[in-house]
């Protein structure tokens, strides 16, 4: 088949980019078919044939032309081939109408209830009596003494404490030392003696029972200290006797100095169950009837901590249930709890209805408290039930959506960081916009219109802030002591409102307050400290405060004060230290820019930097930032000094464990006047060897400072750390060994390196990086000094191996060096070049190509006449390459720089054997080009044996000229025959020119006449409609020709049928 | 069930323009085995491991499209169809038409942007997947050596064709020393390219690589270990064929010319639903027909008489698998088919000449409990003792391939002892029936022997219900059909004194469209996990019937 005319068509519009060829070719003397490709430009193109059977010229010629015509009408072109809501209502304390009331409890206690307010107890009037501290009221609550049940008693007793004088004291010491009394009333009735006691009595009440205490406590309580007090009381409550227990009521009353800190500390830790709860309940009543914030704080916050031992009673413990039980979190449980809780050693305690009450009692009597306007009373109860609570009890912050089957909305709620404390939240959120408490759940919940994070509201939103007004100290106990975030902000916001209280605050206390780590309450003291502040004569302490405190703003003003005044400021060498060596990280950078931009004597500044270098080896090992920024300062500020600051202090510097002092030692010693190469060799090794990634450097940076011979010598060293694991070093002596290969003496040691590091390349990689490290110094550092020496076989072997740097650095020696000595590329085999343009790097296939180009001469008949046949059939594998790239190349290579002489046909059949589809293209292509009429019927015989549907294809236009009429020819292709006749469901047009072939040989002899009916035997028995049909008329042909040949043939005559 | 190989290098085909050299590495841990040769019959043997190829890759279990990047689509198409609802209403039509516009736009240039990357992407894929194709080959061939034939053998990837090629030795000429045995061979997509090289006019050479035994001091990493992690299921449905064979069937012999009307009539039309079978209308005497379901459509073979006996129809199915035949067509001389019933294995042996070329196919394309039905395929046949059965498999090896007449009269055992015997080493892998020259021959599919009866059962249900009908305490009540045309089968399994009521429904192809059962396990599980062993009983009861 020979190519005549070719049109190459394009089409181009949007991203389409589409390509349709148009061939003539000639198939035989006198016969022409048409055929065609088209696809995407750079696919592979889709074949088909115009003409099934060999056509004359002219209408070959009519088909191309109109095959043309019809697609340049379709566009193609032919190219040249080649809401806001209301608060709360406020909680406003004060009595409405006193005397009305007094009057009212006087009349009631008298028994002369007058009819009104029939459902009021006497026992509430009693209570309110006290609560309400009515001293008229003493007189009659005396004589009620005994007149009712022990609650009365108990109420009295309680009453009296508050209201009552020196006259009611005996009668509450009556009621005390009754053996009759219940435990309750003679507990209630001591502390109430205890309050009415003189100084002296109340000594010797408290001796009294400090002489009842069991014999191991005895000593210790009386004499101290409290740590052995402490320790006995351990030991006495281990016993395990539930009835020891009943001491700690004792001490409370006690309440001296050796006892009450083991008593807090009981109340910090000791768990909330059987033996310790009931106890604690005691304490804590006594603690809110003494007024005791510390101890009633401190439970109140074990209250809200601690979890209930049991939730639910089955059956009320009130009443008279004839059965109840609670099941206990360790998996039993108590029967008849009901009656089981009142036992002395009762195995329950502090169920959660207990907890609940207790929680809300906390709350209750503050609320009283405030009613009442006992300002002293409150802010000392809310103060000690606050002060517990830190930032850690800060719980997640929750949102809960909940659909509305109604509305179809979803409404959402919001719980803050500490919703879930009730006297906490009561007391600081009372009167809040934002949080509120809604009716019947456990938490304080945000408002719609506020969500956890929003700024908080100008407006106070505590309970009885004019309460907290009246006693502003509370307010400053607060902000010094509470670690709580919410309290602060409270506690600054109330403290603001008092002006007057704060401008009489003293030095001290703006210290305190400029101190705590809370931004707000820094804030607030740089307010109260700017006020004060007098440029001319500044409190350096104050100043520092507010350079150190947690509010960036008031440090930028302290900044501001120090800049305007620097001369007096840095005068102060304590002060200077101190502001280098502030906690804070802005503060310590403002000192070192004001240090850079102020020049002290040099004596003081000698004296400063001995001074913060000492400070530096003191320092612990968690303020590393703090040591980075103080060695900041030094170095910009002081390096004057420090060059020549002496070798031990910087040898002292290099072993503190702290790794920025150490950095510090080492970047004096990179500036220092003992140049690196007086330095004892075992400083850069170890500084090399540092753990600290900086220290390395420095290390190799003094290293690189070695005068250029000794580094030659330590070539070694160099070498390994070229290719260290960590790659820092790598990168660190980079500089140093691009400077040393610059120079023209050091070629050798270039040399020797380049081979250890390719050697390193080989090797399998130690660390990741490492292997594009040492490619990379090699390429871009040492220049490829050391490439021309490199030899084929490494640089095969480079190309080759399996790390991807490797195989770069091999394609990129490969092809500079092929480049440079012609000889060295002759060295590549084919075989070798075969490997490498199938490497997955594309530096490898590019050198692959470039060898490939150098050596073209070497597949040319005129330049190698003897082996370039030997050669070419080799480097057809080259065309099968997986790569796209290298794929084009070689395409490009066999189309265009090899001629027709350089092919021979079995070349261009290996060609085409190929699996590739492109390749076979390629083939055809240059089966078709480079035709010869001599070799047409070897083509014809090896394609014909080729698999693929397109080669048989292809085949069947060399037939006519090489097959016809040659009954031999015909055997040896039977095969072909039937594989194109099988093919199932495809190759309509080569079935349609074998078969038309085979119909037309046949009657050219009796000998193909056999052959062909051996053929058309076989491939009758086809149900394709199409086929069998021109199979019998074939064969019907065959018959009449030859009558003797066997065909499966049987005439039968045609029937004939007639009306009747 | 781990297999573990080594190789020795790779196998390799090396081509030039007249010479083509395949050395296949085979497996240095099992027995040396090894030959070598010339390859004669060239284009017969290139076109039979390409169709023993083509066993390997086959994978026509039902795999769902992949539509993620469709879902994707609509998802973001229903939100703006949702967005221009909401536009109706709230006369924002125009802003949001704007924000589309903008944002088609913004689409438009992020594909756009994106579009190099994920070429790439894509291409990084396609590199990966060819670079790995390997992975995609379950299990590489096996091959043996006899006296008289050297064969190869797979097993497709969805558990489903089994392929043997055997090649006696006048395939050959110039054949060197050959040790006889079995030994896996390093195989791989690469080797297939170069098998498609292999012309008449290049000399082939053709060897199992001796060298690969060779005592090396310089030590192991010269060795390519393979560790091939097979499903049980896997091993299990290779014995079921294999074993399969050894068992009686119809035998019919067809024209190369009728295998290719069946493929193209497969061609030509493709199923959009069941049935999906092919029924074998034999009629002694007769042209063999072909009967392709659902269309009914007939293929007459009018030069394959059934010479058997009996009329019979056998139904088939799986047949897409028969396309791997196609490629044998015009180097074959006849086909030979043996059919061992409705629903059971069928075997199609293509006679190359001095080749033959077996295709192996099981019931079903799927084998999964719905469609599979040959539970007793792996059935203890023949009770034969230990030691007999070893006297039987001994001499079976000392000449490697026997008749089992010949082996009865060596051995003194009566014929149905000997079967048995070879039955059981058949199912256990250790030895084929030949069916292209009615002999078995001894090959061990694996190093170690299988452990056949823990691979006998897919899981405990089906051995309680293999148990259940060799106890006959399986009652089948009713055999009906409902309006869909499934047919019902009911029926009572007593187990111990309970008795339990299980019904199914087979569709038009066999397959279980429905099934209850009044057991605790079907209760909770439905058939979420398969069916019950008693629902599994009833339909191997029914099967035993051959009302199925």
């Amino acid at each position: 088949m020979k190519l005549i005319r070719q049109t190459v068509l394009v089409y181009r519009e949007g991203s389409s980019d589409k390509v349709y060829e148009v061939d003539l070719c000639e198939v035989g003397a006198g016969a022409f078919v048409v055929n065609f490709r088209y696809g995407r430009r750079g696919s592979r193109l889709k074949e088909g044939v115009k003409t099934v059977s060999p056509v004359p010229l002219q209408a070959a010629e009519k088909v191309f032309q109109d095959l043309v015509s019809s697609k340049t009408k379709k566009g193609y072109r032919e190219v040249n081939i080649q809401a806001a809501e209301t608060p709360a209502k406020r909680v406003v304390s004060g009595p409405t109408n006193r005397e009305a009331q007094t009057r009212d409890i006087i009349d009631r206690l008298r028994g002369r209830a007058d009819g009104r307010k029939q459902g009021w107890p006497l026992e509430r009037v009693i209570w309110r009596a006290g609560e309400l501290k009515l001293r008229e009221a003493a007189p009659p609550l005396v004589e009620l003494v005994g007149s009712g049940s022990p609650l009365r008693d108990y109420c009295i007793a309680w009453a009296l404490g508050w209201c009552g004088d020196a006259e009611s004291v005996s009668a509450l010491g009556r009621l005390y030392a009754s053996r009759s009394s219940a435990d309750f009333v003679r507990r209630i009735a001591g502390e109430a003696l205890l309050k009415l006691l003189g100084e002296g009595a109340r000594a010797e009440f408290r001796l009294r029972l400090l002489e009842g205490l069991p014999e191991q406590l005895r000593g210790p309580a009386k004499d101290g200290p409290a740590g052995l007090f402490a320790a006995a009381l351990r030991d006495y409550l281990g016993g395990g006797d539930y009835r020891r227990f009943a001491v700690l009521d004792a001490l409370y009353f006690i309440d001296n100095e050796h006892v009450r800190p083991a008593v807090l500390d009981l109340l910090r830790r000791a768990p909330f169950g059987p033996d310790y709860f009931q106890r604690i309940r005691h304490v804590f009543k006594a603690a809110e009837y003494r007024h005791d914030a510390e101890a009633y704080g401190l439970i109140a916050y074990r209250f809200e901590k601690e979890k209930p031992m049991f939730g639910v009673t089955y059956s009320p413990l009130s009443g008279n249930p004839r059965w109840s039980y609670v099941s206990l979190p360790d998996g039993g449980y108590v029967r008849e709890a009901h009656k089981e809780i009142k036992k002395e050693d009762a195995p329950i305690a502090y169920g959660a209805r207990t907890r609940d009450f207790l929680r809300r009692r906390v709350w209750r009597t503050l609320r009283r408290l405030g009613e009442l306007g006992d300002a002293e009373g409150y802010v000392r109860m809310a103060a000690g039930v606050l002060l517990p609570f830190t930032d850690a009890d800060a719980h997640d912050v929750r949102e809960s959506g909940v659909f509305q089957w109604q509305t179809g909305r979803t409404s959402t709620a919001r719980w803050d960081a500490y919703a879930p404390y009730w006297a906490f939240n009561h007391i600081l959120y009372a009167n809040s916009p934002r949080y509120f408490h809604k009716e019947g759940t456990g938490a304080w919940r945000c408002r719609p219109s506020y969500k956890p994070g929003d700024p908080e509201p100008a407006e106070r939103e505590e309970a009885f802030p004019e309460l907290w007004e009246r006693v502003p100290a509370g307010l400053l106990h607060l902000i010094s002591e509470s670690d709580c975030r919410p309290v602060q902000h409270f506690a600054v916001k109330a403290l603001r409102a008092c002006g007057q209280f704060c401008a009489g605050l003293d030095r001290d206390t703006l210290l305190m307050i400029l101190g705590r780590p809370y931004e707000v309450t820094a804030h607030f003291g740089y307010e109260l400290a700017g006020a004060r502040y007098r440029a001319a004569e500044p409190d350096f302490e104050l100043v520092l405060a507010v350079a150190n405190s947690a509010s960036s703003e008031a440090r930028a003003a302290a900044h501001r004060w120090i800049d305007e005044g620097r001369e007096l400021f840095l005068g102060d060498g304590d002060f200077t230290l101190a502001l280098v060596t502030s906690p804070r990280a802005d503060t310590r950078e403002f000192a070192r820019r004001l240090l850079r931009s102020t020049a002290l004597p040099e004596e003081v500044a000698r004296l400063l930097v001995v001074r913060l270098i000492a400070h530096l080896t003191g320092l612990e090992a968690a303020r590393g930032a703090e040591a980075g920024d103080i060695a900041a300062t030094l170095l910009a500020c002081f390096a004057q000094q420090l060059r020549t600051l002496s070798l031990v202090a910087v040898l002292d510097l290099l072993t503190n464990p702290l790794a920025e002092v150490q950095e510090l030692g080492g970047n004096i010693l990179l500036s220092h006047e003992v140049r690196p190469s007086e330095l004892p060799g075992e400083i850069i090794i170890s500084l090399i060897n540092s753990p600290h990634e900086p220290l390395r450097g420095i290390g190799v940076r003094l290293l690189g400072e070695l005068p250029d011979e000794s580094l030659l010598e330590r070539e070694e060293l160099l070498a390994a750390l070229a290719r260290h694991p960590l790659a820092d070093l790598r990168n660190a002596v980079r500089p140093v060994i691009q400077r040393l290969s610059r120079q023209t003496a050091a070629a050798d040691f270039t040399r020797r390196l380049a081979q250890r590091l390719l050697a390193a390349l080989l090797a399998p990689e130690t660390a990741e990086g490492v292997h594009r490290g040492v490619a990379l110094l090699l390429r871009e550092d040492l220049k490829g000094a050391w490439a021309d020496e490199v030899e084929k076989d490494l640089a095969l072997r480079l190309a080759l191996a399996p790390g991807p740097e490797a195989r770069e650095l091999g394609g990129y020696v490969i092809e500079t060096n092929a480049r440079a000595k012609s000889d060295w590329a002759q060295s590549f085999t084919t075989d070798e070049i075969v490997e490498l343009a199938g490497a997955e790097v594309f530096a490898v296939r590019q050198a692959a190509r470039t060898l490939f180009d150098l050596l073209i001469d070497r597949y040319r008949q005129a330049a190698n006449p003897g082996g370039h046949l030997d050669e070419i059939a080799r480097a057809v594998r080259l065309l099968d390459t997986d790569w796209e790239d290298a794929r084009a190349f070689f395409f490009e290579v066999f189309r265009t720089r090899l001629g027709a002489q350089d092919f021979t046909p079995g070349i261009l059949v290996s060609v085409c054997d190929s699996v590739r589809p492109e390749v076979q293209q390629l083939g055809r292509e240059l089966v078709t080009k480079y035709f010869s009429e001599e070799a047409g019927q070897e083509y014809m015989l090896k394609l014909s044996e080729h698999p693929s549907a397109e080669l048989q294809l292809f085949v069947t236009n060399y037939l006519e000229r090489y097959c016809a009429g040659d009954p031999q020819r015909l055997r040896e292709l039977s095969h072909y025959f039937t594989s194109v006749l099988s093919r199932v469901n495809k190759a309509r047009v080569a079935k349609a020119r074998v078969i038309a072939f085979l119909t037309s040989e046949a009657q050219k002899g009796e000998e193909a006449a056999r052959v062909v009916a051996g053929i058309l035997t076989r491939q009758s028995v086809t149900v394709a409609v199409g086929m069998k049909a021109s199979a019998i008329e074939a064969m019907l042909a065959i018959r009449r020709a030859h009558p003797d040949i066997p065909l499966p043939l049987d005439v039968k005559p045609a029937e004939v049928r007639r009306a009747v | 069930m781990l297999f573990e190989h080594a190789y020795r290098g790779s196998s390799a085909v090396a081509s030039t323009a007249d010479r083509t050299r395949m050395s296949f590495a085979p497996d240095v841990t099992r027995e040396p085995t090894f030959f070598t040769g010339r390859l004669r019959q060239r284009i017969e043997f290139r076109e039979a491991i390409s169709a023993l190829h083509d066993v390997v890759v086959s994978d026509l279990r039902f795999k769902p499209k992949d539509k993620t990047a469709y879902k994707e689509w609509a998802a973001r198409q229903e939100e703006i169809d949702w967005l221009a609802v909401a536009a109706e209403r709230t006369e924002v039509a125009a802003k949001i038409k704007e924000l589309q516009a903008e944002l088609h736009g913004l689409y438009a240039r992020s594909s756009h942007r994106m579009g190099p990357f994920n070429k790439a992407r894509a291409d990084y894929f396609k590199y990966l997947y060819e670079k790995e194709k390997d992975f995609w080959f379950v299990l590489d061939p096996v091959i043996t050596v006899h006296p008289d034939e050297v064969f190869f053998e797979c097993f497709s990837q969805d558990e489903s064709s089994y392929g043997r090629l055997g090649a006696g030795y006048e395939v050959f000429d110039e054949v060197g020393e050959f040790a006889c045995g079995t030994t896996n061979i390093d195989y791989s997509a690469a080797l297939y390219d170069e098998f498609q090289k292999i012309r008449t006019y290049k000399e082939t050479r053709f060897e199992i690589d001796p060298s690969g035994f060779d005592v090396r001091t310089e030590g192991e990493a010269e060795y390519r270990e393979v560790k091939i992690d097979l499903p049980d299921s896997w091993v299990r449905g290779f014995l079921q064929v294999s074993s399969a064979m050894s068992l009686p069937a119809r035998t019919l012999t067809l024209h190369p010319m009728d295998v290719h009307n069946i493929c193209f009539v497969l061609r030509r039309r493709r199923e959009q639903k069941g049935p999906r079978a092919m029924r074998y209308h034999l009629t002694p005497g007769a042209p063999v027909r072909v009967v392709f379901e659902p269309w009914e459509t007939e293929v007459v073979c009018p030069r394959s008489t059934y010479e058997g006996a009996d009329a019979e129809v056998v139904r088939v199915w799986g047949r897409r698998r028969l396309h791997i035949l196609e490629r044998l067509i015009p180097v074959a001389r006849k086909f030979t088919v043996h059919l061992l019933g409705t629903g059971m294995p069928s075997f199609y042996v293509a006679d190359l000449g001095e080749m033959s070329f077996t295709l192996g196919l099981s019931g079903w394309t799927a084998n999964d409990w719905a469609s599979a039905g040959n539970f007793d395929l792996l059935a203890p046949r023949t009770e034969v003792d230990e030691l007999t059965k070893r006297r039987v498999f001994d001499e079976l090896r000392r000449g490697w391939s026997a008749k089992p007449s010949e082996l009865a009269s060596r051995l003194n055992l009566e014929r149905s002892v000997v079967l048995g015997a070879l039955g059981a080493y058949a199912q256990a892998g250790r030895a084929i029936f030949d069916l292209n020259k009615n002999v078995y021959r001894a090959r061990e599919l694996s190093r170690e022997p299988l452990p056949v009866e823990r691979l006998r059962f897919a899981n405990p249900r089906e051995e309680s219900a293999a148990r259940f009908v060799a106890e006959r305490a399986v009652e089948q009540a009713a055999v009906g059909s409902n309006p869909e045309g499934h047919l019902i089968l009911s029926g009572v399994v007593r187990e111990k004194e309970k008795q339990l009521r299980p019904s199914l429904a087979l569709d038009a192809d066999g397959r279980m469209v429905r099934a209850e059962c009044t057991c605790n396990w079907h209760r909770q599980h439905k058939l979420f996990r398969g069916p019950c062993e008693h629902i599994l009983a009833l339909r191997m009861e029914a099967a035993r019937r051959r009302q199925i």
